[in-house]
């Protein structure tokens, strides 16, 4: 009998079986080694976009503050940068952050107290769970620098839910008031205001994109009002083939048309 | 002797003819939904656990899971949709158009699976069932919830939409069909982020999608209204969260169904690959054309006669409100089937067209000839044939309806009345009597079932396992 002589009901099992399958397949996972490069996400930013975006801005931020006891004026961004080839990062210098604004405010001095109230994302993306992690991050990020310290999330968050306040109706002068006296009656005087924002900006071509993800930190003087603003920019491309990535930023130049 | 193929083929269908016997339960001419919708969950979760095996074993164990929530057993529903969710995740949500056992048997052979709309609801009710509990793992649960439904959204997008790059977007432009998913997902999102005080940019991208997916859900314009310029409470004030679970899905049950130009059209396609892939000179051959298929069994979907329409919620003496359909899962669960019915019959046709060759075949294996063959044909295709069912399993004690109500009141203690009524607002069953701390800034959650006309409000209770 030849190979190929199937009876009818094994050629129908046979090629309708094997065509069409029905399972998704199981899931398995792996630890990272801390040297491991973080994943880029495919549809949306992930680690890779975050978090050298969250080391940038926050060490450009506490660096334009004189370290404790020193007189100095607020550095350029520029001039700290880290040279990563895919990082800009953009400052504005506000006079008013010169330390003689800070004559008898005790600012930026011994045990500055920045008082982190959260991340606004204004973004064409959802940061899903990435949200709090980056609020705890940055959170950390400040609060293990020397001569600063942070303000429980938590008292924040009654601070917030006492007063009914939005955290963005904070940059008004009465409102950061009653929010920094509330804090200040549960045992934390504030000196700043940290606000963090999240922007994004797409250009599409085609089946390609390309999205700009920026992270910008303000930090208001409860005091003053003054503010000192601090950005960090990543740039994303999208394509739905491997080859996207040659094909629109190769050896050419051809994003540029 | 090696026996002849065609021997094999009448062995398999006479295995296949023989009816599978099954064991009877004292509860076995119960209905487990009524049961399930009169407040009798003991019965109701023993019939299911009775069912929990076999075809029947997934669908009984969503049902026993939904049981459970509504009997207040929260740790052991949570522990069961969470199985069933790592379960399911590992099982496509379309099924294949066919397989080797459906086509010797039925399409209950086939694996039963959740479509997408439907993992996202199981995300959801994990989310509700936190919120009756403890509440501490209810933002993960309805992070898990939207992430799903963008996951779906994005695997949907054909190859040649332009929009099928866009990075990220899948929360507000979606390019999955927004009619298809899920909006209670999003909105227990919402809830929970308003409730930070710090998050409303989350909570109004939330919004904005539900409003989006369910436009007729009229409270959603006042709550992205208060996420955009005003604050979750007055000061002095919470908030009252009324999540129902009102009136019961659609079940199925077998119909003769003619067959549709677009399912022969699918059958067909499958047949000609199967043929393509035949050796010229075999003598077994299948016929190049379908065999002419008039009807054949499929499911259908009805549904089990309710008049309730929402739950009122009073509050106090002088002030009602009711609940607001935020998910129609029984509307979800119509239009599916209209997607899927082509593939449906598709599958019921080359079933018959398979058995039918095979018992060709086999008459042909043990020289049967003329009208005996004929006969023999007709006798064994149609007993094999009869002894087909349709696919009737189904999460069936999934609700009609999701409904909320969302609604700020004064700090302190309140007494509320909660009532299923129809659609003249005239209650349908007795009242449940219920005593809400309404604590300041916070929202407080009470999950209630309404199957039919009484509303049992999901009280945990902790039951040893």
């Amino acid at each position: 009998m030849k190979l190929q002589r199937r009876n009818a009901l094994g050629l129908v099992f046979a090629s309708a079986g094997l065509a069409m399958t029905g399972c998704a397949g199981r899931q398995y996972g792996h630890l990272l080694a801390s040297d491991d490069k973080d994943m880029v996400g495919s549809h949306a930013a992930g680690a890779a976009t975050w978090n050298p975006l969250v080391e940038s801005s926050v060490a450009k931020l506490l660096s334009r503050c004189p370290p404790v006891g020193t007189v100095a004026s607020f550095q350029h961004g520029d001039a700290a940068m880290h040279g990563d080839p895919t990082m800009t990062v953009g400052m504005t210098a506000d006079p008013a952050f010169s330390d003689a604004a800070y004559a008898g405010t005790g600012m930026p001095g011994s045990g500055t107290t920045v008082c982190f109230v959260g991340i606004e994302n204004k973004s064409a993306e959802e940061l899903g769970d990435f949200k709090d992690q980056l609020y705890e991050t940055i959170d950390s990020k400040i609060n293990s620098q020397s001569g600063y310290r942070g303000v429980s999330r938590r008292m924040v968050d009654a601070a917030l839910r006492e007063t009914r306040l939005r955290p963005d109706s904070l940059f008004l002068p009465n409102n950061r008031q009653l929010f920094s006296s509330v804090l200040g009656r549960q045992g934390t005087p504030v000196d700043y205001l940290l606000f963090a924002n999240i922007t994004s900006g797409t250009t599409d071509r085609n089946k390609s994109s390309q999205r700009d993800y920026v992270l910008t930190l303000e930090m208001v003087n409860v005091h003053s009002g003054d503010f000192l603003k601090e950005s960090a920019k990543i740039r994303k491309g999208y394509s739905s083939t491997r080859a996207g990535k040659w094909w629109n930023y190769g050896l050419f130049d051809q994003a540029d048309g | 002797m090696i026996p002849h193929a065609g021997c094999w083929n009448l062995l398999g269908i006479l295995l296949a003819i023989v009816p599978l016997g099954c064991a009877a339960s004292r509860n076995a001419r119960v209905d487990p939904h009524l049961a399930y919708a009169a407040g009798d969950y003991a019965t109701a979760a023993e019939i299911f656990a009775a069912q929990n095996r076999g075809f029947e074993k997934d669908a009984s164990r969503l049902n026993l899971a939904m049981v459970r929530l509504a009997a207040g057993e929260v740790d052991a529903a949570t522990r069961d949709l969470r199985e069933l969710r790592e379960h399911f995740d590992t099982i496509a949500s379309q099924p294949p158009l066919a397989s080797p056992a459906a086509l010797t048997t039925d399409d209950r052979s086939i694996a039963f699976r959740l479509r997408d709309d439907e993992k996202v609801v199981l995300r959801s009710l994990l989310t509700l069932a936190s919120l009756a509990g403890d509440g501490i793992d209810a933002e993960s649960y309805s992070l898990q919830a939207v992430t799903q439904q963008q996951r779906a959204a994005r695997d949907h997008v054909s190859p040649g939409d332009a929009d099928s790059t866009s990075p990220g977007d899948a929360d507000v432009t979606a390019p999955g069909d927004p009619a298809n998913q899920v909006a209670l997902a999003p909105y227990l999102r919402g809830l929970l982020r308003e409730a930070t005080h710090h998050d409303y940019d989350d909570a109004q991208r939330a919004y904005r999608l539900v409003s989006r997916i369910e436009p007729r859900f009229e409270p959603i314009q006042n709550d992205l209204a208060r996420v955009q310029s005003a604050v979750h409470s007055p000061p002095g004030h919470g908030v009252l969260v009324v999540i129902s679970m009102t009136g019961q899905s659609p079940r199925f049950r077998e119909v003769e169904a003619e067959t549709t130009t677009a399912s022969l059209a699918i059958a067909s396609s499958v047949w000609s690959a199967v043929i393509h892939d035949q050796d010229s000179d075999d003598d077994d051959r299948l016929p190049t054309v379908l065999p002419n298929i008039a009807s054949v069994k499929i499911p259908e979907p009805f549904f089990p006669p309710n008049e309730i329409q929402s739950v009122g919620v009073r509050i106090g003496i002088d002030r009602i409100a009711y609940t607001h359909p935020v998910t129609d899962i029984g509307e979800l669960l119509i239009r599916r089937y209209e997607r899927e019915k082509p593939q449906m019959i598709a599958r019921a046709v080359l079933r018959r067209a398979a058995k039918e060759a095979a018992v060709a075949a086999g008459a042909k294996a043990i020289n049967l000839e003329g009208s005996a063959a004929s006969m023999f044909q007709f006798a064994a295709a149609s007993a094999w044939s009869a002894a087909e069912k349709a696919d009737t399993r189904s999460w069936s004690l999934l609700p009609r309806e999701f409904q909320v109500l969302r609604m700020a009141l004064p700090v302190g203690n309140h007494d509320v009345r909660m009532a299923a009524v129809n659609a003249s607002a005239v209650e349908l069953g007795p009242a449940v009597l219920d005593r809400v701390a309404i604590e300041d800034g916070r929202d407080t959650y009470r999950i209630v079932v309404a199957a039919r006309d009484r509303v049992e409000i999901v009280r945990p209770r902790t039951v040893p396992r």
